[in-house]
């Protein structure tokens, strides 16, 4: 049990980082200012990268800096900075109040289900050949993954690009 | 295997799908069908008569195992009749020739009118004579295509509206038959749809094994279930408000059918399962009994006094037959009395009733859509004095009024008769409202009599009256009409004079019924 | 990974190679037409291999595993495959004529439909929880493309919506998957039955054990409701299914509808087997029921566009489904088949022939009406007997009136339900299926009864004519002998009960 001990550095960081990632999506949602909203998720984008660095799991932390704050929400902020009035996107709607009732029960029952004490921590998976190093590195263990036992996701997931590509284009040339 | 009760299920049904798929000309379909329902009329006469008294029991059956072939779903073909159904069959091979036989005037889309007609025909004797109970449940659907169409597409006035409400009423009525029928199924110790025991095949029924099942839900649940469900078919006061809406807006020949047999599938159902089914169970009928026979006389008396007030022709022959249809409910809450044979003589009479109402009145629709076509109108004060120029249709009329109000030698006397006599004896509150029922006859000679006078006697209608600019002109029966007529006409005499054809037959029915 | 591995997929790879072969071939060939025919060859050769796999021709026998147990090849997944790829072929088949005329982009059209094939396909087959996820997004994004393709000013905003709440839907399944594999420890549906087999003893166990499952569980039987069409997440279905161009309404109401009742089915029966979880997810599954037949059927009395009408019809169906799936037998499999599952299956492969007859019909006459207004098909008896007739059977069955499939579907569903003492269930079912007769009758009554009110002439095109002929033959003849498929589903169902 981990609450029980005393807090390690590395508890400190995690609470403060949860903490930064938790207030950092209320914000991105309740500013009005659309541009704004594009750097706060760039900003929480970072910091659930340290939460993945936390867990030991470099690659995927670098992954996520990369392509989210480095792709993803620069594009965003291009395609915000070419919409004209930036400051004066819609607000929320007014179901908003409406929706804090089911959005708190949710909320109890998640917590309880992950206050629960029974989270599997090691794993049980039993590989036909247990690999040699345990995780000496993120990314050839992540590699090998792929092409062994996700070999069948890794495949579909290209067919998903190769879907996403080709429904913008013909969406694209819907417009056009 | 005898197949011919699977002969007269299926040549009205294959003959609508030859008139559908294959047939173009008008002239061609309408003799087709004519001869369709005259080898079906011969048909149900032949295996009437076929039915061996003597020995009782199901007869003329045809079965094939496993028509559903799955483990656990023990769904079998199998048809055949018995003293009750036998009669209700050869009512139905009756009424059938006489809407067919009685809609040579059709012209509007005939090829789907005799198909659907047929197709009818077919499915409603499909119900009567299937003994398993998912086929009689099919039956019981199937019913409700033709209907909707004949209904909505060759009815009158918001034909639409009282077609929906006819098919929502039944669906309703099927939706608690279903859920019936599943609860009595899977109970334990019985799996099996088979409705009555049958020995030469080896078929054990579920009147039979309802004594000893462990009933998924309570037995009487079960049985209002059933009974609702037939009495919105029967129909029973308080459920009967699509009857009216229905039978106005029909064309002719399917209020002859809905009046003739349609209702008649509520009062075998109530016979077949409301009786058979929970007469040997652990269900109690001492405070079933006086509930329906108090609904009964409600049906009778209340059907009588709308009926008194109605100004349309149809609408009041409907509303009658809400009160007719009260007294098979009320012979057939004798069956709390019965111990020996000699005690069926109320519901002997009620199942009669069935046969009787169905000739009666049938004949009854076919002379109002006959009045109507010449007159135009059914409404009652516009008309008057129709004798001097329609006295064979007058004749007509004034048998079935006479056979509907209860006329000594005609057969809804007989009926009538036997439900009093029966139901009187049981006592207490049935004697009571065996006087009520027989209050309603004498509303029923009130009515009757009254309409005919104000239709076919009395003066001639009034310059307002749209009648009287043709009143000259009018007609009288045409020699094709003589056929329909006379086939509704023979069996209110036969029967009446000479009650015991069916009688004895009917007897034998209600006599295994209850395992006597 | 050998061969044989990729021999047990070979029916997606075909699909797969298909539509990449149509993105190549709409460069260089200007015939469309011959697009469909590709096509269409690449799903029949697909359905060959397919009842290969089925007979042993190509493996031994069905019932083995592929890519280290993600993938497994038995009766379930075959009978789920030959339903989709046979209405896949039916959808493409009938829609040449739509294509030419209402799509832009034909060559896409047609390849994300056979992608999102292969997703569909791929998903009735895997058992792991990471391949589930990635095929329903394989099924789901050429779906948002395929949504807005349409010509009318609505599928745009059609498609927005399906995005967000196939998005939506996305993120609650995988949220549910993160606890499935936090408290069983593995993405394997066999491995996280054992665990859940070897730690719960009683319903308490469960609930103080098992929390974390229950509430994964749950958060995912939720987030496949988007694909069922079900309640809760059920409000895209009509602005979808009345943007979406037609052929694409139609997958959607059969094809997707199925492929989620074949994850909701083998996550129960595989994963949970004869736990004790089965009673709070028939509770579960109760419920959503409820709502969804009961929404389905008041939302459609009132609806005039006959495509909405149809969505809403859909829903209600979902619901009817769903009572099927909450009549949880566990033990009563292979000795009772009016246990859920198997009336399940026999309800979705009559609802294919059902619901495809009815909207490739609307497809071929709206093309001549120029309307998909009810009121449009009034006095279509007159004009085409026979299209008229072919609506007419498709109605009644979705009705529930014998002689068709309907009927006998609706008969299992609720004997399942009175079966598992769901009686209450069953009754607010049949209740339900009186409702919706009053919105099916205004069908039949405006095309059969309502005098014509416009001359334009129906014209439907040869190859809808063959395959919802084809449609109705199947709805009257499963009605008619329902164990042709209820003997297919007993071994289908067997095939993935972990007891």
């Amino acid at each position: 049990m981990v609450f029980a001990d005393l807090p390690t550095l590395v508890d400190i960081v995690f609470w403060i980082i949860a903490l930064f990632t938790v207030c950092g999506s209320v914000a991105i949602i309740s500013v009005n200012n659309v541009f704004k909203s594009a750097v706060l998720l760039a900003l929480t984008m970072v910091s659930v990268a340290i939460l993945y660095f936390l867990l030991s799991a470099d690659f995927i932390g670098v992954i996520q800096i990369l392509v989210y704050v480095g792709a993803v929400s620069v594009l965003i902020a291009f395609a915000v900075m070419l919409v004209k009035d930036v400051p004066r996107s819609n607000s929320a709607n007014n179901l908003i109040n409406l929706s804090i009732i089911p959005s708190t029960i949710f909320l109890v029952i998640i917590a309880f289900a992950i206050g629960a004490e029974n989270w599997i921590t090691k794993t049980t998976i039993n590989y036909e050949e247990p690999l040699n190093e345990i995780v000496v590195s993120n990314v050839s263990w992540i590699g090998e993954l792929l092409i062994r036992e996700y070999f069948i996701s890794f495949q579909i997931a290209g067919l998903i690009l190769l879907a996403a590509l080709i429904g913008a284009l013909a969406l694209l040339r819907r417009e056009g | 295997m005898n197949g011919l009760i699977s002969i007269i299920v299926f040549i009205p049904i294959l003959a609508s799908i030859i008139i559908l798929a294959l047939l173009r000309n008008d002239k061609l379909i309408r003799r087709f069908s004519f001869s369709i329902v005259s080898i079906e009329l011969i048909l149900t006469i032949f295996a009437f008569s076929l039915y061996d008294k003597a020995k009782g029991g199901i007869q003329l059956v045809d079965f094939i195992e496993g028509w559903i072939p799955i483990k656990g779903f023990n769904a079998n073909y199998l048809v055949g009749i018995d003293g009750l159904s036998a009669p209700l069959v050869l009512l139905s091979g009756i009424l059938g020739a006489a809407a067919v036989w009685g809609s040579w005037r059709i012209k509007n889309r005939v090829k789907e009118y005799f198909a659907l007609l047929l197709f009818l025909q077919g499915v409603v004797i499909g119900v009567f004579v299937s003994l398993d109970l998912l086929l009689f449940f099919i039956f019981w659907e199937a019913e409700l295509i033709p209907m909707y169409f004949l209904i909505s597409i060759w009815g009158s006035g918001r034909a639409h509206y009282s077609a929906a409400k006819f098919v929502i009423f039944t669906l309703f009525a099927g939706a608690l038959l279903i859920i019936g029928i599943l609860a009595i199924y899977l109970s334990q110790g019985i799996n099996s749809f088979t409705m009555v025991s049958i020995p030469e095949l080896n078929l054990q029924g579920i009147p039979e094994l309802m004594a000893g099942a462990n009933l998924l839900i309570p037995v009487s649940i079960i049985f209002w279930l059933f009974f609702i469900s037939f009495a919105i078919k029967l129909p029973l006061w308080p459920l009967h408000s699509w009857l009216p809406d229905a039978h106005t807006d029909a064309p002719t020949a399917v209020s002859v059918m809905l009046a003739g047999i349609l209702l008649k599938m509520g009062g075998y159902g109530i016979f077949r399962i409301s009786l058979g089914f929970f007469k040997n169970s652990s269900f109690n009928f001492d405070i079933a009994a006086p509930i329906l026979v108090i609904l009964g006389a409600i049906s009778v008396i209340y059907g009588a006094i709308l009926t008194i007030r109605q100004t349309d022709l149809k609408r009041l022959i409907a509303f009658s037959s809400v009160s007719h249809m009260g007294y098979v409910i009320i012979g057939f809450s004798s069956l709390i009395s019965v111990v020996s044979i000699n005690d069926t003589l109320a519901l002997n009479g009620a199942a009669l009733q069935l046969f009787t109402h169905g000739t009666i009145t049938g004949l009854a629709f076919l002379l109002v859509g006959l009045v109507y076509d010449r007159t135009h109108t059914r409404y009652i004060p516009d008309l008057g004095g129709l004798t001097s120029k329609m006295p064979i249709i007058a004749v007509f009329f004034l048998i079935a009024g006479f056979g509907s109000l209860g006329l000594p030698g005609l057969s809804g006397f007989v009926a009538e008769l036997m439900i009093f006599l029966g139901t009187f004896q049981v006592g207490n509150i049935f004697a009571i409202a065996t006087v009520i029922g027989v209050f309603g006859v004498v509303l029923a000679a009130g009515y009757t009599l009254w309409m005919i006078q104000r239709s076919f006697f009395g003066n001639k209608p009034s310059k307002e009256s749209p009648v009287s600019k043709d009143f000259e002109t009018l007609s009288d029966m045409h020699i094709l009409d003589v056929l329909p007529v006379l086939v509704l006409t023979i069996p209110i005499f036969v029967v009446g004079i000479y009650p015991r054809l069916l009688t004895d037959i009917i007897e034998i029915g209600i006599r295994e019924m209850f395992l006597l | 990974m050998s061969f044989q591995d990729f021999l047990i997929i070979s029916p997606e790879i075909v699909i797969s190679f298909t539509a990449i072969s149509v993105f190549l071939l709409d460069l260089f060939i200007n015939n469309k037409k011959f697009l469909v025919n590709v096509s269409i060859a690449g799903l029949l050769f697909s359905f060959i291999l397919t009842l290969g796999l089925s007979n042993g021709w190509l493996i031994e026998s069905p019932g083995v595993y592929a890519f280290f147990s993600s993938i497994k090849l038995d009766e379930f997944s075959l009978f789920f495959k030959v339903l989709i790829i046979l209405s896949g072929v039916a959808v493409i088949g009938s829609s040449g004529e739509y294509i030419s005329s209402n799509i832009e982009s034909k060559g896409e059209f047609l390849g994300l439909l056979l992608l999102s094939i292969t997703g569909m396909l791929l998903l009735v087959s895997s058992v792991e929880l990471i391949t589930v996820w990635v095929s329903l997004e394989l099924t789901a994004i050429p779906l948002v493309a395929l949504v807005a393709l349409g010509k009318n000013d609505t599928s745009l905003e059609a498609s927005l919506k399906f995005l967000i709440l196939s998005a939506v839907s996305s993120v609650v399944i995988l949220y549910g998957l993160v606890f499935l594999y936090g408290y069983s420890g593995s993405t394997y549906f066999n491995d996280i039955f054992s665990y859940i087999s070897s730690t719960t003893s009683s319903p308490e166990d469960l609930i103080v054990l098992n929390y974390g499952l229950l509430i994964g569980i749950i958060l995912l039987v939720l987030g496949i409701s988007f694909k069922l069409a079900a309640f809760p997440f059920q409000m895209w279905v009509p602005d979808v299914y009345q943007g979406a161009p037609t052929p694409i309404t139609a997958y959607l109401s059969v094809v997707s509808k199925a492929a989620g009742f074949a994850v909701l089915l083998r996550i129960i029966y595989s994963v949970l087997g004869g736990n004790d979880f089965s009673v709070i997810l028939s509770n579960l599954f109760s419920i959503i029921a409820v709502f969804s037949m009961t929404i389905g059927n008041v939302m459609a009395l009132r609806q005039n566009d006959i495509k909405r009408l149809l969505a809403y019809s859909t829903i209600a169906h979902a619901g009817y489904l769903l009572i099927g799936v909450a009549s949880l037998n566990i033990s009563g499999i292979g000795e009772n088949l009016y246990s859920g599952p198997q009336g399940v299956l026999y309800y979705l492969a009559g609802y294919a022939f059902t619901n495809l007859t009815a909207f490739l019909l609307i497809i071929g006459v709206s093309k001549s009406i120029g309307t998909f207004e009810l009121s449009g098909f009034a006095g279509l008896r007159k004009k085409s007997p026979l299209t008229s007739f072919v609506l007419a059977v498709s109605v009644i069955s979705l009705l529930g009136i014998p002689p068709t499939v309907g009927f006998m579907s609706k008969i299992f569903i609720f004997s399942a339900a009175v079966n598992t003492n769901l009686t209450w269930l069953a009754i607010v079912g049949v209740i339900n299926s009186v409702i919706s007769a009053y919105y099916y009758l205004r069908i039949l009554k405006i095309v059969f009864v309502d005098p014509e009110n416009n001359q334009s002439e129906i014209k439907v095109s040869k190859s809808i004519s063959l395959i919802t002929l084809i449609g109705m033959i199947g709805i009257l003849l499963l009605g008619l002998f329902p164990s042709l498929i209820l003997e297919i589903a007993e071994i289908a169902v067997m095939s993935i009960v972990n007891i």
